[in-house]
């Protein structure tokens, strides 16, 4: 009825509906059609989030599986400082919020102030100021869990073990050189959320794969004992600098390895570069008598030279073309044996050209100096020893005790381990085995020999002189109850304006233990101990303390595995019982 | 189409429809209860990262040397000259079930009803 009374009016309603539902379906058109795929993104990007999962950085251990280096998750705090201003209380919030972190208010609200929607305030929290500013409920103040790398023994092994960065990255040691395989590879997942960006679920997740562990050669305990001994000696005789490396002379296996002055690995920030500095085997010095060691080998093994041979020692002075040559203490007849046991410098020299250069240099070459050891570390020094070519008419004086040639500890160690296993060179190595997250070997690195230097009796008779310098030489204060000791003592004089300086020392010792059947190789090396400088009596010591305390330590193991075996024969199954 | 054809079409519509979003409502549902229980696993590995972190730094020879030195600074690792060896009398060893004399048996439903104890049921079995 009304349609017939008035007809235009339906008509013009008609019509504008009409128009609606056509401008509606068109824009739906224009929506569905042109605009698709943008307006998807915008969706997706506001419901679907990519996330990174970062991996597990595997575990640094030493051999016994302890672990010298773990990941562990921490929070990091962050501000959304757009939020954060329209908050009423926000001074509030940043003063607390400046009192928890023990921060400046003034630089936390300088960090909060900027435009932006996030800002770190502090990466990697302790727990408890994590857990005191999540019971605030502070508005704009969020969390972002991470991955903290920690070293529960802080200090021990810091320059072997190294330390990675706040993203997780190797900065230095073996954190560095594995880093490929520590760090693993990030996963990643799609997660989608809500209008309140509260996560809902998560697709197309790609796992993370964990980073590979290392097994060290290292010894805790072992480590311990020899830190302990360097640091109180290092106090003690306020030296510049200090090594010890301790070593397992049939395998070439580290056992220990430390420097002074040294840093906590929590706490890198805090250390210089010097205390940074891997000295034993970054540093090269004039190692003065311990050398010896080389000499007396090859003239033993040449032939040159019988340990009962007399020598007659100038009375302390002796000409070596325009140099003359003293010894600590003149002597005038002495045997070979008690030339090294009292470290004649004239009565070695003598031994030296007989042998001749060629041969001194030959043998220096075949212990290693000079050139690499090969262990698994990065910068490594090699050294220096002069080709026979560049020698002076002096060096024959110098070389054969020790100057003129500059080692690393590591050098020296590894070359008394050779005479302590039998003339054969093992290669120096700290890695022992590379494993997955499931403890399959990935990689192993076995004993590897790198030299046959002497045959077994030389070793045996070097041995032999070895345990006179401990016995009744220069190293007395190495001397260990119940147990033989093989060494030499170095002193040996820095150059200081391109002369020796009668103020400046490297006290070095170095030895192996027992000395039938070996289990430890040791090297002590202090830098400018004053005042007492000699190695028997500043480095001997320590030596002495470690090796002692390290062969009881690794006799309980063994009586340990001993009794274990016994746990597990077969008369000590489990019995039946009624 | 009748109203009555349309009726039942909108009908069934509208109950899929509801059904759907109700199924998608479960679905959302289950998955913030899901997420709640993640962070809850979340909580808890991180306690257990503390706890491990605190045993280790205790267990760490640096940690454990400190403490024993600060004791007694001549703390020494036991040698073995201190080791007492005792031969102690080889052990009792019990016969084995082959070697025990047979349980004896009362008869079928005696044994069904009684209890043995474990070792006299393998006995048995055997």
């Amino acid at each position: 009825m009304y349609l017939r009374k008035y007809p235009s009016r339906f008509a013009a309603v008609f019509i504008f509906i009409l128009a609606g539902f056509c401008y509606s379906a068109a824009f739906l058109f224009y929506i569905q059609i042109f605009r698709s795929s943008y307006l998807s993104h915008l969706a997706q990007r506001q419901h679907e989030h990519l996330k990174s999962i970062d991996p597990k950085r595997g575990t640094i251990y030493d051999r016994n599986l302890r672990p010298l280096a773990i990941n562990l998750p921490v929070y990091s705090v962050y501000a959304n400082p757009r939020m954060l201003a329209k908050v009423h209380n926000s001074d509030e919030i940043i003063a607390e919020l400046a009192g928890i972190l023990r921060m400046n208010e003034g630089q936390l609200r300088a960090k909060v102030s900027k435009d932006k929607f996030f800002v770190w305030i502090t990466r990697m929290l302790p727990q408890a100021t994590y857990e005191a500013i999540k019971a605030k409920h502070f508005p704009g103040i969020g969390f972002v869990k991470e991955s903290k790398r920690f070293y529960p023994n802080k200090y021990l092994a810091a320059h072997l073990v190294g330390f990675a960065g706040i993203d997780n990255t190797g900065l230095d040691g073996l954190e560095r050189d594995y880093d490929k395989y520590l760090k693993g590879q990030k996963g990643s997942s799609i997660t989608l959320r809500d209008a309140r960006q509260r996560e809902l679920m998560e697709r197309d997740y790609q796992p993370p794969v964990d980073g590979f562990d290392l097994v060290l050669t290292i010894d805790e305990t072992i480590q311990y004992l020899a830190e302990q001994a360097l640091d109180k000696m290092y106090h003690k005789y306020n030296a510049k600098g200090g090594s010890i490396i301790v070593m397992d002379p049939k395998t070439g296996e580290i056992l220990a390895f430390a420097n002074r002055p040294t840093y906590d690995l929590e706490q890198p920030g805090k250390s210089t570069p010097e205390d940074r500095t891997n000295r034993a085997i970054v540093f090269t010095y004039e190692p003065g008598s311990v050398f010896k060691i080389v000499t007396a080998a090859g003239a033993l093994q040449e032939k040159v030279v019988k340990e009962s041979d007399v020598i007659y020692c100038e009375r302390g002075a002796y000409k070596v073309a325009n140099h003359i040559l003293h010894d600590h203490e003149p002597s005038g007849n002495l045997t070979f044996k008690e030339v090294i046991e009292q470290s004649s410098n004239i009565g070695t020299v003598k031994v030296a050209q007989r042998l001749g250069a060629d041969r001194v240099y030959s043998y220096a070459h075949r212990f290693r100096f000079g050139i690499k050891t090969g262990i698994d570390l990065p910068g490594e020094a090699r050294g220096y020893l002069k080709s026979v070519k560049s020698w002076s008419k002096t060096s024959i004086g110098a070389v054969p005790i020790g100057q003129e040639v500059t080692v690393t500890a590591l050098q020296l160690v590894a070359a008394m381990s050779a005479i302590a296993n039998n003339g054969v060179y093992m290669r120096p190595f700290v890695v022992k085995s590379i494993k997955d997250s499931h403890g399959q070997v990935i990689n192993e690195h076995k004993p590897l020999i790198l030299d046959k230097i002497m045959t077994e009796e030389t070793a045996k008779r070097l041995h032999a002189i070895l345990q006179g310098v401990v016995d009744n030489g220069t190293a007395k204060k190495a001397q260990i109850p119940g147990v033989t000791v093989a060494g030499k003592t170095g002193t040996a004089q820095k150059v200081v304006g391109g002369t020796y300086s009668h103020a400046h020392f490297y006290a070095t010792f170095v030895g192996f233990a027992p000395v039938v059947n070996p289990r430890l190789a040791c090297v002590v090396v202090f830098d400018e101990p004053h005042p007492v400088y000699y190695g028997g009596l500043v480095s001997a010591p320590v030596f002495k303390e470690v090796v002692e305390n390290s062969l009881r330590y690794l006799n309980s193991q063994d009586t340990k595995e001993i009794s274990n075996m016994d746990d597990n024969s077969p008369e000590n199954e489990p019995q039946y019982k009624d | 189409m009748s109203l009555g054809s349309t009726f039942k079409v909108m009908v069934f519509a509208t109950a899929t429809a509801l059904i759907y979003t109700h199924m998608q409502m479960q679905i959302v549902e289950f998955s913030y209860k899901s997420k709640e229980k993640q962070r809850r696993i979340h909580e808890l590995q991180d306690s257990n990262g503390i706890l491990t972190h605190q045993i280790l730094v205790l267990k760490s020879a640096k940690h454990l040397g400190e403490q024993l030195l600060n004791k007694d600074d001549a703390l020494q690792f036991i040698g073995r000259d201190r080791v007492m060896t005792i031969n102690a009398p080889a052990p009792k060893i019990p016969a084995r079930p082959s070697q025990r004399p047979k349980i004896t048996t009362q008869g079928p439903l005696w044994n069904w009803l009684s209890f043995l104890s474990i070792p006299e049921a393998r006995a048995f079995d055997n």
